[in-house]
């Protein structure tokens, strides 16, 4: 019991380090509240903005909460959480305008900078703690190619369902995008520690393809449509197996199994002609 | 036909939700009776409402429940407009020529009110200059994240497919719905905004989305602002030096926004990255509107009348957004006035604090038998 109490304290200690992550504003908080705790005097902020804090910070690191939050509330990753009750934002702005109340514009500057000093700008490239961002290609801010990919496969079967096998980058758009474009796997493979068993997943993804072998295990699961990496190779050639090519972009190339297509036409739930 | 989608659109998250927000006037008093307080009071009322009609519509209609629900919510919401501006016009013209408070600001120039007022203006000045640029590098940069994968394409299959969490997100298909999870209906609120708007849902989420969350979430830091420096802008119609303390601190805020993200973690990254997750609107809107309340509940006794309700109504949105969020509400409003009853010594606010986290104990109690 005393292991896994102190196991949780180094567990707590290390999930504020993580949210606390690179720079100092954390810091930067933690002597905005310093500061107020010995200069403010107005009880509302005292409560809200020193005491309950406090309360919070204390909370998160004991480990008795992390046991009772992981075993009646979640067991995810998800107590880091706490820390969002921090008003941060409230604690230095509030700071600083009593610290610079008397030459606000000149405040305004020196405060800025040295958040942005301590903090991380959001649109900076990642840097170990956070991803870089992108510049959106469109305006459902997806990958271009993943809606060049859904239109290639959904053209011509507006209002059906079809199902298609597609490298696992691609899983991850294009139902945000057309949602009756069905997945043969999707996201789940990322969080699977079991996904090497899904056979159709790991064929899809190999160095050199088995055209046959991959119809066979594509029509077990329904699937109509093949997507692969403008430069894949094949042990056979695709269209040999029975593929028919539909159409490509300028990273993939998408092939269409028509013999496969034509059975789910049959199938009302997946077809409304 | 196209060009009246963004402005149907713009009306669904701003006019109507503002027409709400004044049924809840007659709850707040001079001192937080400000535009956005209202707005923020009508958005927490057309969540509340949202949130109750989802998960009636998602028990109780077998087929394509979604159609039901959006259609249900569009008479409610339009119902609560309705009402609140009926209630405005009552008000006003019950109220006669004393029902305005705004004093004229006087005209006579000196130093002080110069020097006090340019100050203040180029400070609200500075604030939208960040909040523009913040604007427009939401709108036109992307941030990959995988759990998009879920709450964009559940809230794409309610606008698409009429399915509230009975299809899955991942791979498409149906499945059992589960309850437990999708009590935080808030993709729903963005596939109803898509049904009703015409505009794909992916792009209310990921383009428009940040584009009034953010804003949102800086109204919501707004009224912790008002809450704290009160009204001291204006005293007797002459503009005050303490007019620069609230755009001072706004500014501080929307620069902390941007330079908030040291790690994948916080608040601030999730709401400059992810607006339209569930969890980053609990973060950066619930969190300050409950702060912003338990700063109306630390006043004098008469300040309460706005504050219960509110917390109320923003717990019921806290588990709107994310499982968790009535859990972190709940503690949030707990904490808050158990503190504030220790420092003003007042039983009262406790009690008011109690009262004010029923929506999230009844929301853990389904969360829990619902396992």
């Amino acid at each position: 019991m005393i292991d896994q109490m102190i196991n949780y304290f180094q567990m707590n200690i290390d999930t504020v380090i993580a949210y606390a992550g690179s720079g100092f504003l954390m810091a930067l908080y933690g002597l905005a509240a310093a500061y107020l705790l010995f200069t403010e005097k107005d009880k509302r902020i005292r409560a809200l903005f020193i005491y309950l804090p406090l309360l919070i910070i204390l909370a998160v690191i004991l480990p008795p909460v992390r046991y009772a939050f992981v075993r009646y509330i979640d067991t995810g990753d998800t107590y880091y959480r706490f820390l969002w009750l921090l008003p941060m934002c409230a604690t230095i702005a509030y700071a600083s305008e009593k610290i610079f109340s008397g030459m606000r514009l000149i405040g305004i500057t020196l405060a800025a900078t040295a958040v942005a000093l301590c903090g991380h700008y959001v649109y900076d490239a990642g840097n170990g703690y956070t991803e870089a961002p992108v510049r959106a290609e469109n305006v459902y801010h997806l990958p271009e190619e993943a809606i060049g990919v859904a239109d290639i496969i959904m053209a011509g079967e507006k209002g059906n369902q079809i199902r298609a096998a597609m490298p696992a980058e691609l899983t991850v758009s294009v139902r945000q995008y057309d949602t009756n474009l069905y997945l043969a796997y999707g996201r789940e493979k990322f969080m699977d520690p079991y996904a090497e068993a899904d056979k159709l997943f790991v064929m899809m993804h190999e160095e050199v393809i088995d055209s046959c072998a991959l119809l066979e295990l594509g029509r077990e699961r329904q699937v109509c449509f093949y997507v692969f990496p403008i430069d894949q190779e094949f042990s056979a050639d695709p269209e040999s197996a029975g593929l028919e090519k539909a159409g490509e972009t300028k990273k993939y190339v998408v092939y269409k199994d028509a013999y496969e297509l034509e059975e789910m036409r049959k199938i009302q739930f997946y077809y409304h002609p | 036909m196209i060009y009246l989608k963004p402005v149907i659109l713009i009306l669904l998250i701003t006019v109507l939700p503002f027409m709400a927000g004044l049924n809840m006037v007659p709850f707040l008093n001079k001192k937080n009776d400000k535009w956005y307080t209202v707005y923020i009071l009508g958005f927490m009322l057309d969540m509340a409402a949202f949130f109750v009609t989802a998960i009636a519509c998602m028990l109780l209609v077998k087929q394509v429940p979604f159609n039901t629900c959006s259609f249900a919510y569009l008479i409610i919401q339009s119902v609560l407009a309705v009402t609140g501006l009926a209630g405005a016009i009552y008000r006003r013209k019950n109220s006669g020529k004393s029902g305005s408070s705004k004093k004229k600001i006087s005209n006579e120039v000196n130093d002080t009110f110069r020097s006090s007022f340019l100050e203040s203006a180029f400070l609200w000045a500075a604030f939208a200059v960040i909040v523009a640029f913040t604007l427009i590098k939401s709108m036109t940069t992307v941030f990959d994240d995988g759990d998009n994968a879920y709450y964009v394409t559940q809230a794409v299959l309610a606008d698409e497919q009429g399915a509230m969490y009975t299809l899955l997100p991942y791979t498409g298909g149906p499945t059992q719905l589960d309850l437990r999870h999708a009590l935080a209906v808030m993709p729903m609120w963005f596939a109803y905004l898509a049904r009703i708007s015409g505009i794909h849902a992916g792009i209310v989420c990921r383009s428009i989305g940040p584009l009034f969350l953010i804003p949102v979430s800086l109204l919501a830091w707004l009224m912790v602002g008002r809450a704290i420096y009160g009204d001291t802008r204006v005293i007797d119609g002459r503009v005050t030096e303490d007019a620069g303390r609230l755009p001072f601190f706004m500014c501080m805020v929307s620069v902390i926004y941007l330079y908030g993200s040291t790690s994948r973690y916080t608040a601030e990254r999730f709401i400059m990255t992810r607006s339209w997750q569930g969890k980053a609107m609990f973060a950066s809107i619930a969190v300050p509107v409950i702060i912003a309340a338990l700063i109306w509940l630390s006043d004098e006794v008469e300040e309460h009348k706005g504050a219960v309700p509110l917390l109320f109504l923003t717990g019921m949105f806290a588990g709107m957004c994310t499982s968790l969020g009535a859990f972190f509400a709940a503690v949030l409003i707990l904490a808050g006035t158990f503190v504030l009853t220790l420092v003003k010594k007042n039983g009262k606010l406790l009690l008011a604090g109690i009262v004010s986290v029923i929506p999230e104990v009844l929301y853990i109690i389904a969360y829990t038998v619902l396992k």
